[in-house]
């Protein structure tokens, strides 16, 4: 069997980044909403929006094909504009994306919490509105959770297996990560020796994300010290 | 003294865990095995109980290699379990080829096209062509058939989409995703939603085996004898055969 090392990191890479990337403005919203707002059914929204966490990934991705095959209740519509999204590369990037969205929102909301609710209270009394002080109170002082969680649900995208294997399939240069090339070599006798390359590669690229989270939750801590007490 | 009790639950409770049951009978078995030995397993008498572990064969070898409790391992190749023997974790003397299967190729129930010849594939209506991954068996048999009908060409390849394991091919074309597929013939028999539409002629690949055998390092080997045994009887054979498998006679 041979497997194309290069194109397995790239389109890990690649899926992870348009996960994280597509996922934030949705992320940052869902975060801050919970974070900041009391309404009706908020317990509703988080066990919806915190259902993938719990939930096996086999049975997301049976659900998302469910919701977004060929025939499915909102595939079709892809389909009808051209863009069919099983078995592609966005396909895999919406699987990441649903798989670590729940990571991405609670690591927001709680970069929003840690943050002292008194500034924004007080950037309202000066008179500024609500946008002004979400863009110039709020995410400044949340940025570097903000970033944190997106480096989370980065490392989580990129390492989806199982939601992604059953809407994207597992197709050579197109939606064969890191993961699913190291599956289909662990199904080959005498294939883990080929394997390890893209084992140590994962160990790395774990690594790497781990760090810089550790990294931006200091710079987090780090900054509300200094404008807080 | 609160204190005493939660101790107790919590190492009656972990031991639960860790203390794997001994005492019963463990089958490894490939995944398209999965209802058909449930239903023998039903059938057979015995004071032990049978657990099933039911996955691809390549993955019940590799747990068995890195000594998982096995008894007995149901290969649905010859290849995962020459890999076993090669690593003298089999007793030899139990080995035995007990079933065959057929490959076809599915389409979703409701397709109205008629496939005339195993050529129609190449045209663009059937958009995707649902596989098992070619590291699974089924995977495996299903090209080698099909560049032995001379079809699997580079636009032919392009179509093709792999799934991890051939359950998962069946409900891609169950669902309409890929509009035809190649599964086992028992897994056609399951899907109400799928039906045969070609049936591969038996020299366009190899013949398929699913090789059994008794683990060495197995505690009931007795029992697993019994077990093997009953797979062979007529009883069991009838509930093969209506799985759609073929028993080897010996």
């Amino acid at each position: 069997m041979n497997i194309d090392y290069f194109s397995a990191v790239k389109i890990s890479l690649e899926v992870g980044l348009l996960s994280i990337v597509i996922g934030f403005p949705f992320a940052l919203f869902f975060g801050w909403l919970l974070a900041r707002k009391n309404f009706k059914g908020k317990s509703f929204l988080s066990l919806i929006l915190f259902m993938p966490l719990s939930l096996p990934p086999v049975v997301t991705g049976l659900i998302l094909l469910e919701l977004l095959g060929r025939e499915a209740l909102l595939g079709k519509y892809f389909v009808r504009i051209g863009f069919p999204l099983s078995f592609s590369l966005s396909a895999s990037v919406f699987a990441a994306l649903v798989v670590g969205f729940p990571l991405y929102v609670m690591m927001i909301r709680s970069a929003f919490e840690s943050a002292d609710v008194r500034y924004e209270e007080m950037a309202q009394t000066l008179g500024l509105t609500p946008l002004k002080i979400f863009t110039k109170v709020s995410l400044p002082l949340a940025f570097p959770g903000i970033l944190a969680g997106s480096v989370i649900a980065f490392a989580r995208g990129m390492g989806e297996f199982g939601a992604t294997s059953i809407l994207a399939g597992n197709i050579e240069g197109e939606t064969r990560t890191i993961s699913l090339a190291i599956y289909s070599l662990f199904e080959t006798p005498r294939g883990m020796e080929q394997g390890q390359i893209l084992v140590i590669f994962s160990l790395i690229l774990s690594f790497i994300s781990l760090i810089c989270y550790e990294w931006l939750l200091k710079w987090h801590k780090k900054r509300l010290d200094i404008s807080g007490t | 003294m609160r204190f005493l009790y939660l101790s107790i639950v919590y190492f009656i409770l972990s031991s639960q865990v860790l203390l794997a049951n001994t005492t019963d009978l463990r089958v490894f078995a490939a995944s398209s095995l999965t209802n058909v030995l449930e239903d023998i397993a039903r059938e057979f008498k015995s004071e032990r109980k049978i657990v099933f572990n039911f996955g691809a064969s390549s993955k019940l070898a590799h747990q068995i290699f890195s000594g998982a409790p096995a008894d007995i391992y149901f290969s649905a190749d010859n290849e995962w379990m020459d890999f076993l023997v090669n690593k003298d974790l089999i007793e030899k003397s139990s080995k035995q080829s007990l079933l065959s299967n057929k490959i076809v190729l599915i389409v979703p129930h409701d397709a109205t096209e008629k496939l005339a010849s195993i050529n129609d594939l190449q045209k663009s209506l059937y958009h995707h062509i649902a596989l098992a991954n070619e590291t699974v068996p089924a995977g495996k048999y299903a090209r080698i058939a099909l560049t032995e009908m001379g079809v699997l060409d580079s636009d032919f390849r392009k179509k093709i989409v792999n799934a991890e394991n051939v359950r998962i091919a069946l409900t891609w074309v169950a669902k309409h995703e890929a509009a035809a597929g190649i599964v086992y013939a028992t897994d056609a028999i399951i899907e109400p939603k799928v039906k045969v539409a070609f049936i591969f002629p038996e020299i366009s690949y190899p013949k398929i085996v699913y090789p059994v055998a008794i683990i060495k390092k197995s505690d009931l080997k007795n029992e697993a004898e019994k077990f093997l045994a009953f797979c062979k009887s007529k009883k069991a054979k009838v509930i093969f055969m209506k799985a759609g498998f073929i028993t080897l006679e010996h």
